[in-house]
């Protein structure tokens, strides 16, 4: 057994392994335990992590990623420069806003075109739309990975609602292309508006409430997810985390409050932060944006300008490159596209967060119990399209 | 206690088959919907209708497309030059190449809201045939072809009366020009009509 470890690539330091096996060096690597949490694992979902076990705990964590590779960077070079929200989008379907609307302004910032405002305002509804979406399968699937799946349901309601709204703003519930460099597609019409607030309606009036009085001061779910997965402030920086894990931790790391783009440096709204840096903490970080997200959309529909939502985009950009910072529901999702004077990208680099936090996992999962694994894994929010791009 | 017990099975049964038969009679919670002509909202992207009557043939909405399935298959005729078809098993029905086509005020191509694309015995060959072409191609050639006949005459009228003012200035020139005969083979001209 302990052959095979070595077979497979991977050598352990004598010290390292010195304070979790006792005396017996020589018998450490027959105590050591390889398993493969993922692939199949209800909650890992398409990767795996390499997980070495000595009895219940972990020793090393090795994430092995590139399951759902569909190479959108490269396949963005075929297209033009509208059409290119296509592959953009597709980075991970729970917020595809985010991400159109991040290519859109570095489309924008070199062409030099200046979107109309009421543009901007219709961006921030379908962005804060989205992170809605997606965090409320973040919440759902973070108290699914401890085995109930009750949240899930509820919150899989509650996103119904948002996506007959974009069904009625864009004619797609989920790959919307709706965003594209020079506005956004469509008009956004009264029923879209009526349908968004009664979707907004929902989530405030209905299942927030009800869902924290059941999950959010859970004793259980506490009990399981205090104190887990701690990642101090600094830690935090120096791992490169993104997005919720990363104001979890203290860091009040926001694009939209501290680089605004879109509507959002008109709107009013706050950036959650948290101080513990555990599990829990990155989960209540979650569910307190979900408050504030729903904030942001009535101020937007309130404060939606009259005028038209999209302009002319140049058929061909003239050379030069932008770098542009969204905040995705996920964390800071960064663009860096470059045009050689062509009728579509030279180039695009998108930074995901998701990636970056998964490269975290090894220092977070050291000396962790085996059960804890799924737990911080589901905390850290993070999506496997977004990984692999 | 084992007695007690035994007297309640058949009350148990009893209260099972009840909610068995009363689920029965119950509403269903689903439903076949495809053939119940379901009206999407505004803006649906399903199946595509193209109208090769509005058609000018200039291929925006081909570029538009981000997966290259449409095809510009040629039609003889001038105008339109050719017509999209677009390979539905490829589209992802992202609505692009409507937003690219420049016909006004209708949309040579348009994404409708009819959503049932059933094909039936499903084989790789039959999904490659599976094709949204324009409904009334024949039509639209037809008319096409009578503009081209309607042009290519008016055309031809226009060179033979050239030539004729050609040959009347000819002439003119050569049997010294008087205003009289200048005026003739325009008559002459019109008569033919
Ligand atoms: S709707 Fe289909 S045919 Fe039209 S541009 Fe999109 S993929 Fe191409
Ligand atoms: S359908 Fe529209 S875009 Fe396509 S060739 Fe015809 S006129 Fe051009």
């Amino acid at each position: 057994m302990g052959n095979s470890i070595s077979l497979a690539g991977y050598t352990f330091v004598v010290e390292e392994s010195k304070e979790i096996s006792g005396e017996d060096l020589g018998l450490l690597q027959e105590k050591l335990l390889q398993l493969n949490w993922g692939v199949q694992h209800p909650a890992s979902g398409p990767m795996r992590l390499k997980l070495w076990v000595d009895g219940d705990e972990v020793v090393k964590v090795d994430p092995d990623i590139g399951y759902v590779l569909r190479l959108l960077e490269k396949l963005v070079e075929y297209r033009t420069w509208i059409n290119a929200v296509v592959n953009v989008e597709r980075a991970c379907f729970m917020d595809d806003f985010g991400t159109m609307a991040g290519y859109s302004i570095a489309a924008e910032k070199i062409a030099g075109v200046e979107v109309p405002k009421k543009a901007d305002y219709v961006r921030t509804i379908l962005c804060e739309g989205g992170r809605i979406v997606s965090h409320l399968i973040g919440l759902g699937s973070f108290v699914g990975v401890m085995g109930v799946h009750t949240p899930m349901q509820w919150a899989l309601i509650a996103r119904e609602k948002f996506l007959d709204a974009f069904e009625v703003y864009s004619g797609q519930r989920i790959a919307t292309a709706s965003i594209i460099p020079g506005g956004v597609r469509y008009e956004p019409t009264g029923k879209f508006i009526e349908k968004m607030i009664s979707a907004v309606d929902f989530l405030e009036k209905e299942f927030i409430p009800r869902y924290a009085e059941v999950f959010i001061d859970n004793p259980t779910l506490k009990l399981r997810s205090q104190g887990i997965g701690v990642v101090p402030k600094e830690k935090a920086v120096e791992l490169g985390l993104a997005g919720p894990a990363l104001r979890a931790s203290g860091v009040a790391s926001d694009v939209r409050k501290d680089y605004p783009y879109a509507a959002y440096g008109e709107l009013d709204f706050k950036v959650v932060t948290k101080e513990e840096g555990d599990a829990y903490a990155r989960y209540l970080v979650l569910w307190e944006e979900l408050i504030e997200s729903a904030k942001i959309i009535r101020q937007a529909i309130e404060g939606l300008p009259e005028g038209e939502w999209r302009t002319k985009f140049p058929i061909k950009v003239p050379p030069g490159e932008a770098y542009v910072n969204v905040e995705w529901a996920r964390g800071c999702f960064g663009f860096h596209l470059i045009s050689d004077g062509g009728t579509g990208p030279y180039r695009l680099k998108m930074r995901a967060p998701s990636f970056a936090n998964v490269w975290a996992l090894p220092e977070i999962m050291k000396n962790v119990k085996l059960a804890d694994v799924p737990v911080i894994f589901a905390s850290l929010y993070m999506c496997h399209g977004d990984i692999d791009r | 206690m084992e007695a007690k017990e035994a007297l309640k099975i058949p009350f148990e049964a009893t209260k099972k088959v009840l909610r068995v038969t009363k689920a029965l009679f119950a509403p269903k919670a689903t439903e076949i919907w495809w053939d119940k002509g379901i009206k999407r909202e505004l803006h649906y992207r399903g199946k595509h209708i193209i109208n090769a009557e509005l058609c000018i043939g200039c291929s925006m909405c081909a570029r538009a497309c981000p997966v290259n399935c449409i095809d510009m298959v040629p039609t003889g005729v001038k105008k339109p030059r050719a017509v999209p078809k677009v390979r539905a098993n490829e589209c992802i029905f992202c609505g692009l190449c409507e937003d690219a086509c420049p016909t006004k005020p209708e949309k040579a191509i348009k994404l409708t809201d009819h959503y049932s694309m059933i094909l039936e015995d499903v084989t790789w060959d039959r999904l490659t045939e599976y094709v949204f072409e324009p409904e009334n191609l024949e039509e639209a050639l037809e008319k096409a072809k009578k503009m081209e006949e309607l042009l290519e005459k008016k055309k031809q009228e226009a060179l033979k009366k050239k030539q004729q003012a050609q040959q009347a200035k000819a002439e003119a020139k050569k049997e010294q020009p008087s205003p009289e005969k200048e005026s003739n083979p325009q008559k002459g001209s019109k008569g033919e009509e």
